[in-house]
C-alpha cells in the first residue's frame, strides 16, 4: 500500500516501468500496471517489446479491462446508449420540469453525464435528492432513480457501477495470478476507483502514483485515510528548452508548428519523437490535420472522428431517412450523390440534372423514371433505386426491436464500396479505413439501439429509427491508426505518460487553455459546492481550474529535448485573443514565420487569347454566318459574353425551383400571349391563364406566394397592355412574323419582328415588344441593333416600306419609343429616320460579323454596370467586371 | 498614468450611486473604465466575477480584458479570477447567462449560436415557406395582399421587419396593437360646414357657380361613410377638383378649400388607405406571426439561437423568473457598460433587468451614436443622463481630447455648431503636437460639369496630394509614409475612382470595404471548383475552373471541348472527342481530368477544406501570402471545414450559392500584415479607430436611405405602401408616413453625428474633399455653410476660420477644375520578404507499430487479401463476427467465429456454459489423441499463451494455442477448426508454418531456447501435422516481417493468387484476381457503358 508522489517528469511511470521490467527479467508475470486509457496501456507495453522483452499484453491494462473477467456478467453501458436510455425515461417521465426541452438533444446529453458524475462520486439517487431539494434537483434524482432501473432491467452497467462490483467480488475472491499491481497515469481516483484500489489492497502489493498538484489533493486524502504510505519523488529531469511563439492567427501558428516538425526533420529527428498536444480540439483537429497533410507530416491524430459525418454512414442513415420521408426529390438526390461511385459516373450527373429540374416532388416513381431515360448499360441508376425499393418495404412493417437491429445490420450491404486499390497514399488508406469501421460501429449501433426499447414489443421502423440515429450521433469512431513513424497529435489528458523528445503545445489562449468550461444547468457551481461540502466528489471549478493547470504543467514535462508553447495573437473573426493565464507573463514571445510548402509547377490562369486556328476559326464562321440581332448586340456588349452564351452556349445547373420563373420565362409568356391575343382579340385574361399554365407545366414551375406574386403582376401589364392597344382597326397586324435576310457580305440576319403592321397605305410599322419597364436601355443605347436590323428586315425580308419602328416596353405602363414617323395617337419619343441610321447600324453589325470571324472573344464589356448580371462573370476574369461586381454588392 | 481631474472624478469608486460618463472623442474613456474596473477590484475588494462589464464589440471586449490582464499581472490571483469574469459583449453576456439557465429558458442546454450567414438563409427560407404557407391556406387573402401592397416582395422584407420588431422587444401580435388615430373625413365635414356659412356676396356668378359646384364635391366628400371604406370613397375623392380656378382669390372660401384640397383630402386619402387595406394589414401581420413560428421552429429543431434570441430569451428569462433575476443582481454588485448610446431597447430593457440601484457605470456620447440601422436608440442614453443628473448622483463630462491636433478639434466644432443631432460639448484639446507651420486643415474641390466628372477629378487630386505629402509633412513620430493615410467615404460607390486614380499614381492601398466576400476572384475560384466537382454538366463552372489557374487551359480548348458536347463528358472523354487539341493544352486537359475524377471521388470523405487545399496544391493556385486574397482563401477554407461536419458535399454547394446570393455584405478578410498602404474605407468601419492624416472624401456623396415599402417602427408599429385604389399609384398608410416622418428625422441627426465621427478620427492632419458640379450637396454643403465659404470657382488660399469658442484656426483652400499633372508612377515599393519555400520531406517508416501474427500469417498468404480483410478492414462477403472496436485490441483476430473460440477455450481449460456438443467433441478428438495425451503428460505446459513480442521494430502480439515440454524439449501446438479433409491437412498446414514459426520464435526469447518440434493440430479430421521450424533463406520469420513492414510503408500489397482465391471471401469481389486487371480504376470501370448518350456539341 504504497502512494508515490511527486511532480510531473519525477519518474513515477519510470518507477511502475522499471518495478515490471525487472519481474519481468526474473521470469515473473504477477506484476500488473494499470493505467487510464487504452492508448496509453499500448504505448507502454510497445515501449517495453521494443526493449527485447517478450510478455503477456495483460502486464500492462486500463482498469475497465483488468476487472472484465470479474464483472464479465454485466457489461458496460456505452455512453451513447446511456444517453438514449436517459432520452426514453425523460420522455416516460414526462416530468413538468422538462416538459419544454425533452426534445432537446442537449438536454438528454447533460442529464446523463451529470448523472454518471453522480454515480461516479458515489451519490446515488437518494442521496442526490437529499441533497438537492428544488424541483430541477428532484427532477434529475428522479430521472436517476428510473435510469437506474432500466439498466438493471438490462443487465448493464455504468463503469463506476461495475468498479463497485468488482471492489466486492476480488475482495471476496481475489486476484489470482496478480500479486503486484501499480496504478500509474492518474491524477485523481474516483470514489468506485479507491474501493477497488482498497479491495485489491486486501490480496496484492498495491502502489498509486498521483502527482503532487492540487488536482491530486482528495485522492491523495483519501488513499492515506485507508492506509497507504506516502512517498515522495523529488524531480531529476532536466526541464527541456522552452521556447513561446505567437504567430497572427490560428491558421499560421499551425504552419509555424508545421515548419518546425521539418526543421526537426531535416536535422534527423524522426516524426515519432515529436507531439503536438493539443488542448481545444474543436479548433485545432480539423486545421492540423488539413495542414499537416499539405506539408507532407505524417501524423496520427488521438481524436475521434465523427461518425455521422462518414459518408457512408451519411449514405445508409440517409436512405433510411429519405424513405421515412416518402423519398422527396431533393433528400433522395443528395444521397444518391454518396453512394460509392456516384463522383465518377456520368449518368448520376444527368440524373443529377434531371432530378434538379424537376423537384419538389417525391417517390420513387418519379426516379425511376428520370433513370429510365438515362440508363447506361450497366443500369448502375436502376440498381441503386432497386435497392432502395427493398428498403421501401419496411415501411410499413412492425417487428421487435431485436429483429430490427438484425435486419438493420444488414444495411451495409448497401454501401459497396468500388474496388480498393493498393498503391495508393496513407491518407486514401486512412480514408477507406475510417468508412469500413464506421460500418462496423453502425452496425454495433443498429443492434445497441434494440436495447432501448422493450424487447418484447413490436414497433414500426418510424419509432425505431430515432434511437439508432441518436446511438449514432453520439457513438465516436476512433480510426485505428498504426503507423510507426508518425507525428503524434495527443489530447493533454493522453499525453500524461509519453516523453517524446519534441512536443508542441498549442493554442495557448484564454478559453483554450485553460479550457472554458460550459456551465452546467443541472448542477451550477453553488449546488456543486453544496454538495463537496457535505463530502461528495463532486467537481467545482475551482477543482476544473486546478485540473487544467495539472494538464498545463504535464504538457511542458512530455518533452525531454524541447517544448514549443505557442498562441495565436487573433481568432478566426481576426479579434484579439487574450494569451493563457498559465504562460508567464514576462516571457517574450517569439514570432512566427510565415512560410509556404512548394507545390505543383503554378499554372496561370487563360490569358485572353483570340482563336487562331484555322479550323476552329472556320467553325466560328460557319456557327455565326447567321445571326440574330440580339446575338450582335451581346456581343457589342461584350466578345465573351458572346462566346459563352452562343458560341459555346454554356450551360450552367438547373436553378433552384422558385427561380425558374425567371425574366425569360416571364418574357416568353408574355410574347405568347400577345401573338395569340393580338389573332383572336377580346379578353386578355383566359388567354393569359391558359398560356401561362402551359408553360408552368412545362418548365416546372412551383406554385406558392412567389409565383402569384409574379402572375398578378404580368396579368396587371397585359391587361394594361390590351386596353392600351391603339393600332387601327384598319392595319393588317401579323405577329412574331419570322424572315432572314442578307445584311452584307453573305451575313445573315435572322428576326423574328413580334409585330407586323400594315396600314391602308401599305406603310410597315414593326413593334419589338420588351417585357420590361426600362424604356432608355433600348431606345438611347446605341449598341442596340434591333431597331435598325427589324426596319431592314421589314425592307428586305418582307419586302415592305417601312415607316416605323419601335420598342414598347410592357411593365409597369405600356410605352413607345422608336424611329421613323409618329402617328397621332402614339405618344412616344420618336426619333426621325435618316439612312445613316441605318447605314451606322449595317457598318457595326458588319464590323462585329467580322471580328467573331476573326476568332476575337476576350472580354471587353462596352457597359461595365451590366457585367454583374452576365452569365459568364465568373469565366471572363475581366479585371474591372469583378470591381464593378463587388460594388453591386453593397 | 496620470489621470486629468475629470478623469479623476471618473473612476473614483466611492459609491456616489449611478454614474454617467459622457465621453467626447479621443477622451480614453477605455482608459478610464478600466481603470475604474481596476480601482473596483483593488480598492473596494470587489472580486472580478461581481462586476458585469459589457461592451459593443467583440473587439472593445477583449481589448479591455486585454488591459485588465496586464493589470492584474503582479497579482495572479486577481488575474486567474479574471478568466472568469465577466468582460464581454452583450451577447457573450446572454449566451452565458442562458447557457446557465438553459433550463428554465426552455432551451437546450447545448445550443449553437447560429452565424448571421447561415440566419440569413434560414431566415430567407423561413419566410419563403411562410408566404407559400399562407398562400396555401388562405389563396384570397393572399391575393389581396399582392394587389394591395405596392412591392409586394415579402420575402426580402419580412425578415428585416422582424429583426427590427426584435430589437424593440415587440411581439409580431402586438402588431395589431397599433393604432393610428384621425377622422380625417370629420375635419372635412367641418371645414365644409364652414364654407356653408360663408356669403357670397359681390361674387361674380361664375364665381358663385364654381363655388357651388367645388362645394358640391366637397359636399360628397363630406357625406361619405367613415367606415366601411370603399372604393367609391377613392372615386368620389378622385372627383375633387385638382384645381379651384374660377373661385374667388382671397375668399374665406377658397382659403378654406384650398385648405381642404391640399391638406385635409390627401391626409383623408391616406387615413382612408389605412382603412380600406386594414384587412390586408391584417393578413401581413399574420404572415408575419407565420414567419415567427415557421423560424422559430426551425431553430428549435436544429438546437440553434440566432443573435436576437439571444437577448430576447435572456430578457423572457429574467422577466419570468424572479429567483434567477434577484441571483444575478445579487451576484453583479456593478454593472458597467461602454457605448451606452448604442444599445437598443431591447439591451437596455436586459441592461435594467440585471443592474441593481446605484450600481450602473455607463460611458457614452450621443454624438457618436451612428447606428440607427441597427436600431440603437440615443434616447436611451439621453434618458439616463437626464435621470441620473436629476437624482443628483454622479455625470461626468470627459471633454478633454487626447487625439487631435486643436486646429482639427476646432474645425470639428466648428462644422458641427448648431447642427440638429449634435449635443453642444467642447472639445478640449490636450495633446501636445510639435509645431507645425502649414494648416493642418484643409479643403480640396474639384469642380466639373457633371458629377462623374467632378468625381474623377477629385479622385485624381486626392492622390496628388497624397503623393505631395507622404514623406514632407513631419507627423510627430517621423515623415508621413502611405500607412498614415486614410480615406473616410460614406458611400463606397465610389470606392472605384479612387481605386483608379491610386493605381495610377501608384499608391498602395488597402481596401476595407467590409462585403464582397463571395464575390471576390479567389472565393468565386473555389466555389466554382466545388460546383464543378458536385457535377461538371454545370459547363459555366467547369469553365470558370478551366479558365482558371486550376488548369489554365485557352480559349480555343474550350471551343475544341465543346464540339464534343457537354463540356464536362467531354472532358470525361477527352480521347474520344476526335478534336485536335494544341499539344501544351491536351496536357493541362489531361492532368486535370484526373485531378477532377481523385477530387470527384473523394469530396465527401476527406473534408471540404482538405479537397481544396489538395486541389489548390497539386494544381500550383496560389496567391501572395499576407495579402487579403490570402486572407480570403484561408477565410474560406475555415467556412468549408465548418460546413464538413454538417454538410454533405452537395448540401455544401448548394449553401455556398445562397450565401452567395444572400450575403453581400459578408465582409472580405482583412490581410494579416500590417502593411503600409492607405486605408480606404467608410465611416462606419472607422468608429474607434484614428489615422494620423485623414482624408474626408466626397463629401458630397450621401446615402440613399429613408424607409423601404414596408417599415416597423416600435413607437409606430408596422406600415406599408399601398396601391391607391383605381390607380396605378402608390400610397403610404399613415403608419408608413408617420414611420417615414421618424426616419427622416433620425437620419438627420445621425448624419450630423456620422460626420463628427468622422472629423474627430484625424489626429494631426485633416482634408476635406469633394466634388462641386453646381449647388453643393449634402456634407459639402453643411461644411460650406458652417466655414462660409463659397467654392464654386478655383481659387487657392489659406482662409483663417473663427471656432465657436473663439480661437482661429488656418485652413488651406484649394479649388479647380483643371486635373493634376500627370504623377510619375512610382511602383510601390515592397518591403515584403520573400516568403521560403519548404519540400516536403521524404517520408518512410510507414508501416504499423504493431501487428498480430495472424496478420502476418495471413499477409505471408496473400498480401491482397491481408490488406483488404486487415489493414483497410473492408469485410468481404463471407459472414463474419464483428469485430472489437476498442483500440486496445485493434490488430485481433477479426475474423474468428464463435464456435472457433469456444473450442479455444475448451481447450485451455475454460468453462463454456453454451458451448455447442459438436464443439466438446472436437476437444475430446484432441484430448483423445496422440498429442493431446502427450500434452497431459508434460511436466510443464501452457494454454492460450498471450506474448507481445518486438520483431524487426513491428510489436508482434499473438496467442500460442499450446507448448508444452517433453524430455527436456519443448513441444508447439496450434489448433484449427477449419472444415478440412485429412489429405488436404499436409498442404493446409504449410499455411499455418509461418505462424508456428514465429511463435517459436516467440517461445525461444521467452525460455531461451527453440521448441523442438511444431504441430498444427486439425481438430475436425483429427491430423496432427508436423511443421518444420528449420529456419531458410524464405521462411526466415524476420525476412517476413521486413516483408510486411515494406508492403505498408509503400502501400504494395500484390494478389497472390492460386487454388486458395477460391476460399477468400474477396474473390470476385473487392479483389480483381481472376479479371486480369490488378489495380483497375473506378472510373473507368464505371465509365463503361457511359458513353452511349449524350448530346450532340456544336455545329
Ligand atoms: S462579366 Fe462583363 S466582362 Fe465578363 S463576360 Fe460578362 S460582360 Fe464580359
Amino acid at each position: 500500500m504504497q502512494l508515490l508522489t511527486g511532480p510531473a517528469g519525477s519518474g513515477k511511470t519510470f518507477s511502475a516501468l522499471e518495478t515490471l521490467r525487472e519481474a519481468l527479467h526474473r521470469g515473473e508475470t504477477s506484476v500488473r500496471l494499470l493505467v487510464p486509457t487504452a492508448t496509453m496501456a499500448q504505448h507502454l507495453r510497445d515501449e517495453l517489446a521494443r526493449e527485447g522483452l517478450v510478455f503477456s499484453p495483460r502486464s500492462i491494462q486500463t482498469i475497465s479491462r483488468f476487472i472484465e473477467s470479474w464483472v464479465a456478467d454485466v457489461p458496460e453501458v456505452s455512453s451513447a446508449l446511456f444517453t438514449v436510455l436517459v432520452e426514453r425515461t425523460v420522455h416516460r417521465l414526462n416530468l413538468p420540469e422538462f416538459q419544454k426541452v425533452a426534445h432537446c438533444a442537449g438536454l438528454h446529453a447533460r442529464l446523463a453525464a451529470v448523472i454518471d458524475e453522480c454515480a461516479s462520486a458515489a451519490c446515488d439517487a437518494r442521496l442526490l435528492r437529499e441533497h438537492l431539494t428544488d424541483g430541477l434537483g428532484r427532477a434529475v434524482a428522479r430521472v436517476f432513480d428510473e435510469i437506474s432501473g432500466a439498466l438493471k432491467e438490462r443487465r448493464l452497467a455504468l463503469r463506476s457501477t461495475r468498479l463497485s462490483l468488482a471492489a466486492a467480488r476480488v475482495e471476496e475472491t481475489g486476484l489470482g495470478a496478480a500479486k503486484t499491481i501499480w496504478l500509474d497515469g492518474f491524477f485523481s481516483l474516483t470514489d468506485p476507483e479507491i474501493a477497488l484500489v482498497q479491495a485489491m489492497a486486501k490480496h496484492a502489493d498495491v502502489t498509486v502514483t498521483l502527482p503532487t498538484d492540487g488536482i491530486s489533493a482528495a485522492t491523495r486524502a483519501r488513499l492515506l485515510s485507508i492506509g497507504f504510505k506516502e512517498r515522495r519523488l523529488t524531480r531529476q529531469r532536466v526541464p527541456p528548452a522552452r521556447e513561446l511563439v505567437v504567430a497572427p492567427g490560428t491558421e499560421r501558428e499551425v504552419d509555424e508548428i508545421a515548419r518546425r516538425i521539418l526543421e526537426q526533420v531535416e536535422s534527423g529527428r524522426l516524426f515519432r519523437e515529436m507531439s503536438i498536444i493539443v488542448r481545444a480540439p474543436d479548433i485545432y483537429a480539423r486545421l492540423l490535420r488539413a495542414t499537416l497533410e499539405r506539408f507532407g507530416i505524417p501524423a496520427k491524430f488521438y481524436f475521434d472522428l465523427v461518425l455521422t459525418e462518414q459518408p457512408a454512414v451519411r449514405y445508409l442513415t440517409g436512405v433510411i431517412d429519405a424513405m421515412l420521408g416518402g423519398w422527396q426529390l431533393d433528400e433522395t438526390l443528395t444521397v444518391m450523390k454518396l453512394a460509392p461511385g456516384a463522383g465518377f459516373s456520368l449518368p448520376m450527373d444527368r440524373f443529377d440534372f434531371d432530378v434538379r429540374k424537376r423537384m419538389p416532388g417525391a417517390g420513387l416513381g418519379a426516379l425511376r423514371e428520370l433513370a429510365a431515360a438515362i440508363e447506361s448499360a450497366d443500369r448502375r441508376l436502376g440498381r441503386l433505386l432497386d435497392s432502395f425499393s427493398e428498403v421501401d418495404k419496411w415501411r410499413t412493417l412492425r417487428w421487435k426491436p431485436a429483429e430490427w437491429g438484425a435486419q438493420l445490420a444488414g444495411l451495409r450491404a448497401l454501401y459497396r464500396p468500388s474496388r480498393l486499390r493498393d498503391g495508393v497514399g496513407h491518407e486514401t488508406v486512412l480514408e477507406w479505413r475510417s468508412q469500413a469501421q464506421a460500418l462496423d460501429v453502425l452496425e454495433k449501433a443498429v443492434i445497441d439501439a434494440g436495447q432501448a426499447f422493450d424487447a418484447s414489443i413490436p414497433l414500426s421502423l418510424d419509432e425505431f429509427w430515432p434511437a439508432v440515429k441518436a446511438l449514432l450521433r453520439l457513438t465516436p469512431l476512433r480510426l485505428i491508426d498504426q503507423r510507426r513513424n508518425v507525428v503524434h497529435v495527443l489530447s493533454a489528458y493522453e499525453a500524461r505518460q509519453w516523453e517524446l523528445p519534441v512536443v508542441f503545445v498549442c493554442g495557448l489562449v484564454e478559453g483554450q487553455f485553460p479550457r472554458y468550461q460550459a456551465p452546467d444547468p443541472f448542477l451550477p457551481q453553488h449546488m456543486r459546492r453544496r454538495l463537496k461540502e457535505r463530502g461528495l466528489r463532486i467537481r467545482t471549478t475551482e477543482d476544473i481550474e486546478n485540473e487544467e493547470r495539472f494538464l498545463f504543467d504535464s504538457a511542458l514535462h512530455r518533452a525531454t529535448a524541447s517544448v514549443v508553447m505557442s498562441y495565436p495573437k487573433n481568432d478566426a473573426r481576426a479579434e484579439l485573443n487574450l494569451p493563457s493565464l498559465f504562460l508567464d507573463a514576462a516571457q517574450v514571445p517569439t514570432e512566427s514565420r510565415t512560410v509556404r510548402v512548394r507545390i505543383a509547377q503554378p499554372s496561370a490562369a487563360t490569358t485572353a487569347a483570340p482563336i487562331r486556328s484555322p479550323d476552329l476559326l472556320q467553325i466560328l464562321q460557319q456557327k455565326h454566318n447567321e445571326m440574330r440581332p440580339t446575338a450582335l448586340e451581346t456581343y457589342f456588349q461584350c466578345p465573351f459574353q458572346f462566346f459563352g452564351r452562343h458560341t459555346l452556349k454554356l450551360d450552367g445547373a438547373p436553378v433552384r425551383p422558385e427561380k425558374r420563373l425567371d425574366f425569360r420565362l416571364r418574357g416568353t409568356i408574355v410574347h405568347q400571349v400577345i401573338k395569340e391575343w393580338l389573332e383572336a382579340r377580346g379578353p386578355i385574361e383566359p388567354i393569359f391563364e391558359r398560356v401561362f399554365v402551359e408553360f408552368a407545366q412545362k418548365e416546372f414551375v412551383v406554385s406558392g406566394y412567389e409565383t402569384e406574386f409574379v402572375r398578378a403582376q404580368m396579368l396587371d401589364d397585359l391587361r394594361c397592355f390590351a386596353t392600351a392597344e391603339r393600332w387601327p382597326a384598319d392595319c393588317h397586324s401579323q405577329a412574331e412574323a419570322s424572315c432572314r435576310f442578307e445584311l452584307e457580305d453573305g451575313l445573315m440576319i435572322r428576326c423574328r419582328v413580334d409585330r407586323l403592321l400594315q396600314d391602308s397605305e401599305g406603310r410597315a410599322f414593326v413593334i419589338d415588344y420588351k417585357y420590361s419597364s426600362n424604356l432608355r436601355e433600348y431606345a438611347a443605347n446605341e449598341d442596340r441593333l434591333q431597331g435598325p436590323l427589324y426596319w431592314l428586315a421589314a425592307e428586305r425580308g418582307f419586302q415592305l416600306s417601312v415607316a416605323g419602328v419601335y420598342y414598347c416596353s410592357l411593365r409597369d405602363g405600356i410605352r413607345y419609343a422608336g424611329w421613323g414617323e409618329k402617328p397621332d395617337w402614339l405618344k412616344a419619343k420618336v426619333e426621325p429616320f435618316t439612312p445613316d441610321w441605318l447605314a451606322t447600324a449595317v457598318e457595326r453589325s458588319m464590323l462585329a460579323a467580322r471580328a467573331i470571324a476573326q476568332g476575337r472573344v476576350a472580354p471587353e464589356p462596352s457597359d461595365l454596370g451590366k457585367c454583374r448580371y452576365c452569365d459568364f462573370r465568373d469565366a471572363c476574369r475581366y479585371a474591372g467586371a469583378e470591381a464593378a461586381i463587388a460594388e453591386c454588392a453593397e | 498614468m496620470n489621470f486629468t481631474p475629470r478623469q479623476l472624478d471618473a473612476v473614483n469608486v466611492e459609491d456616489r450611486g449611478d454614474t454617467c460618463v459622457v465621453a467626447v472623442p479621443g477622451s480614453g474613456k477605455t482608459t478610464v473604465l478600466v481603470e475604474y474596473y481596476r480601482r473596483l477590484v483593488v480598492e473596494k475588494g470587489v472580486p472580478p466575477q461581481r462586476i458585469l462589464a459589457i461592451t459593443f464589440t467583440e473587439k472593445a471586449a477583449r481589448h479591455m480584458k486585454d488591459k485588465l490582464a496586464e493589470s492584474f499581472r503582479e497579482t495572479p490571483e486577481l488575474r486567474r479570477q479574471l478568466e472568469q469574469a465577466h468582460v464581454s459583449t452583450i451577447h457573450g453576456f446572454c449566451t452565458r447567462l442562458l447557457r446557465e439557465n438553459s433550463i428554465a429558458a426552455s432551451l437546450d442546454p447545448e445550443f449553437q449560436v447560429l452565424d448571421a450567414r447561415r440566419a440569413t438563409i434560414l431566415q430567407r427560407q423561413a419566410a419563403r415557406d411562410a408566404l407559400d404557407r399562407m398562400f396555401a391556406e388562405k389563396a384570397d387573402a393572399m391575393r389581396r395582399l399582392i394587389r394591395g401592397l405596392a412591392s409586394p416582395d415579402l420575402a426580402k422584407e419580412i425578415p428585416d421587419i422582424y429583426d427590427a420588431m426584435r430589437a424593440a422587444d415587440v411581439e409580431p401580435s402586438r402588431l395589431r396593437g397599433f393604432r393610428r388615430n384621425g377622422a380625417p373625413l370629420a375635419e372635412v365635414r367641418r371645414a365644409v360646414a364652414e364654407i356653408d356659412k360663408e356669403k357670397t356676396f359681390g361674387w361674380k356668378p361664375a364665381q358663385v357657380t364654381r363655388l357651388r359646384e367645388t362645394l358640391e364635391a366637397a359636399r360628397c366628400v363630406a357625406e361619405l361613410p367613415d367606415s366601411p371604406v370603399t372604393d367609391e370613397h377613392f372615386r368620389v375623392i378622385g372627383d375633387f377638383p385638382t384645381n379651384l380656378k374660377g373661385i374667388k382669390q382671397g375668399s374665406e372660401s377658397h382659403t378654406r378649400l384650398m385648405f381642404i384640397k391640399d391638406t385635409l383630402l390627401d391626409e383623408a386619402r391616406r387615413t382612408l388607405v389605412t382603412e380600406y387595406y386594414s384587412g390586408e394589414r391584417d393578413t401581413l401581420i399574420e404572415v408575419i406571426e407565420c414567419f415567427d413560428r415557421l423560424y422559430s421552429a426551425r431553430k428549435r429543431q436544429i438546437g440553434v439561437l440566432d443573435f436576437a434570441d439571444l437577448q430576447a430569451f435572456a430578457v423572457r428569462l429574467l422577466e419570468q423568473d424572479a429567483v434567477i433575476r434577484e441571483r444575478l443582481r445579487d451576484q453583479f454588485e456593478y454593472v458597467l457598460m461602454d457605448e451606452f448610446q448604442d444599445t437598443n431597447r431591447l439591451e437596455a430593457k436586459l441592461v435594467s433587468l440585471v443592474r441593481s440601484a446605484g450600481r450602473f457605470y455607463a460611458v457614452g456620447d450621443i454624438n457618436q451614436s451612428i447606428y440607427g440601422f441597427r436600431h440603437a436608440e440615443p434616447e436611451v442614453f439621453r434618458t439616463y443622463r437626464e435621470e441620473v443628473r436629476a437624482r443628483g448622483e454622479r455625470v461626468v463630462e470627459l471633454d478633454e481630447n487626447w487625439r487631435s491636433r486643436p486646429e482639427i478639434l476646432s474645425a470639428a466644432e466648428k462644422i458641427s455648431h448648431g447642427a440638429q443631432g449634435i449635443d453642444p460639448l467642447p472639445l478640449i484639446a490636450k495633446r501636445q503636437f510639435p509645431l507645425k507651420f502649414e494648416p493642418s486643415v484643409e479643403v480640396l474641390a474639384a469642380i466639373a460639369g457633371t458629377q462623374d466628372a467632378a468625381l474623377e477629378l477629385e479622385a485624381l487630386w486626392i492622390a496628388h496630394r497624397i503623393r505631395d505629402l507622404e514623406r514632407s509633412l513631419q507627423l510627430t513620430r517621423g515623415p508621413a509614409q502611405f500607412g498614415d493615410f486614410a480615406v473616410l467615404l460614406r458611400n463606397s460607390e465610389v470606392v472605384p475612382a479612387f481605386t483608379r486614380a491610386f493605381d495610377q499614381a501608384g499608391i498602395p492601398y488597402l481596401l476595407n470595404q467590409g462585403k464582397g466576400f463571395f464575390e471576390t476572384r479567389e472565393v468565386v475560384d473555389l466555389t466554382r471548383l466545388l460546383r464543378a466537382i458536385d457535377n461538371p454538366r454545370d459547363e459555366i463552372s467547369l469553365a470558370v475552373v478551366l479558365r482558371s489557374p486550376f488548369a489554365g487551359v485557352s480559349d480555343e480548348a474550350l471551343l475544341r471541348l465543346k464540339t464534343g458536347g457537354n463540356l464536362g463528358s467531354a472532358l470525361r472523354r477527352l480521347e474520344h472527342t476526335g478534336a485536335a487539341f494544341d499539344a501544351e493544352d491536351l496536357v493541362k486537359l489531361r492532368h486535370f481530368r484526373e485531378q477532377m475524377l481523385h477530387w470527384r471521388e473523394t469530396r465527401d470523405v476527406a473534408g471540404f477544406d482538405r479537397l481544396l487545399m489538395r486541389a489548390m496544391d497539386e494544381t500550383g493556385y496560389t496567391v501572395a501570402p499576407g495579402t487579403r486574397a490570402a486572407a480570403n482563401i484561408e477565410k474560406f477554407l475555415a467556412l468549408a471545414r465548418e460546413a464538413s461536419s454538417r454538410l454533405t458535399f452537395r448540401e455544401f454547394v448548394d449553401e455556398l450559392e445562397l450565401m452567395r446570393e444572400a450575403d453581400a455584405r459578408e465582409p472580405d478578410a482583412p490581410p494579416e500584415d500590417a502593411v503600409n498602404a492607405v486605408r480606404i474605407m467608410t465611416v462606419h468601419a472607422a468608429k474607434g479607430l484614428e489615422f494620423p492624416i485623414l482624408f474626408l472624401a466626397a463629401l458630397h456623396k450621401g446615402v440613399a436611405a429613408g424607409c423601404g415599402a414596408l417599415a416597423f417602427s416600435p413607437n409606430l408599429g408596422l406600415g406599408a405602401n399601398w396601391m391607391y385604389p383605381g390607380t396605378s399609384e402608390t400610397k403610404r398608410d399613415s403608419f408608413l408616413k408617420a414611420i417615414a416622418d421618424e426616419v427622416d428625422q433620425r437620419e438627420a441627426d445621425e448624419s450630423d453625428r456620422l460626420l463628427y465621427v468622422a472629423m474627430t478620427r484625424a489626429e494631426e492632419h485633416l482634408v476635406f474633399t469633394y466634388s462641386s458640379f453646381g449647388k453643393p450637396q449634402k456634407w459639402a454643403a453643411a461644411l460650406e455653410n458652417a466655414l462660409g465659404l463659397d467654392l464654386r470657382t478655383p481659387q487657392q488660399r489659406v482662409a483663417q476660420i473663427e471656432a465657436p469658442d473663439g480661437e482661429r484656426f488656418a485652413l488651406r483652400i484649394f479649388t479647380t477644375d483643371q486635373p493634376p499633372q500627370a504623377l510619375a508612377r512610382r511602383e510601390a515599393e515592397s518591403t515584403k520578404v520573400p516568403v521560403p519555400l519548404l519540400d516536403r520531406p521524404a517520408v518512410i517508416g510507414q508501416h504499423d507499430f504493431a501487428a498480430s501474427v495472424t496478420s502476418i500469417a495471413r499477409f505471408a498468404e496473400c498480401p491482397r487479401r491481408y490488406y483488404l480483410e486487415r489493414y483497410v478492414g473492408w469485410p468481404g462477403n463471407a459472414p463474419r463476427a464483428l469485430p472489437n472496436i476498442d483500440e486496445d485490441d485493434a490488430d485481433q483476430e477479426i475474423s474468428a467465429s464463435q464456435f472457433g473460440l469456444d473450442v479455444h477455450a475448451l481447450l485451455a481449460g475454460q468453462t463454456v456454459a453454451e458451448a455447442t456438443p459438436e464443439a466438446r467433441k472436437l476437444v475430446e478428438t484432441f484430448h483423445s489423441s496422440e498429442l493431446g495425451r502427450r500434452a497431459a503428460r508434460a511436466t510443464r505446459s501452457e494454454r492460450e499463451f498471450d506474448f507481445l513480442m518486438a520483431v524487426e521494430d513491428v510489436v508482434l502480439r499473438g496467442q500460442i494455442d499450446l507448448w508444452f515440454a517433453e524430455a527436456g524439449e519443448f513441444v508447439l501446438v496450434d489448433y484449427k477448426t477449419d472444415e478440412v479433409k485429412a489429405r488436404e491437412t499436409t498442404a493446409r498446414a504449410q499455411i499455418y508454418a509461418p505462424q508456428l514459426r514465429l511463435y517459436a520464435l516467440a517461445l525461444e526469447r521467452m525460455v531461451g531456447r527453440t521448441p523442438a518440434r511444431a504441430y498444427v493440430y486439425f481438430l475436425r479430421p483429427g491430423v496432427a501435422v508436423p511443421v518444420s521450424l528449420e529456419r531458410s533463406l524464405i521462411d526466415d520469420p524476420e525476412a517476413l516481417v521486413r516483408d510486411f513492414r515494406e508492403a505498408q510503408s509503400n502501400v504494395s500489397f500484390p494478389l497472390r493468387e492460386g487454388d486458395h482465391c477460391t476460399r477468400c471471401p474477396y474473390f470476385r469481389g473487392l479483389c480483381p484476381a481472376g479479371s486480369g486487371a490488378p489495380n483497375v480504376l473506378p472510373a473507368q470501370a464505371i465509365d463503361s457503358g457511359d458513353m452511349a448518350a449524350d448530346e450532340a456539341g456544336i455545329g
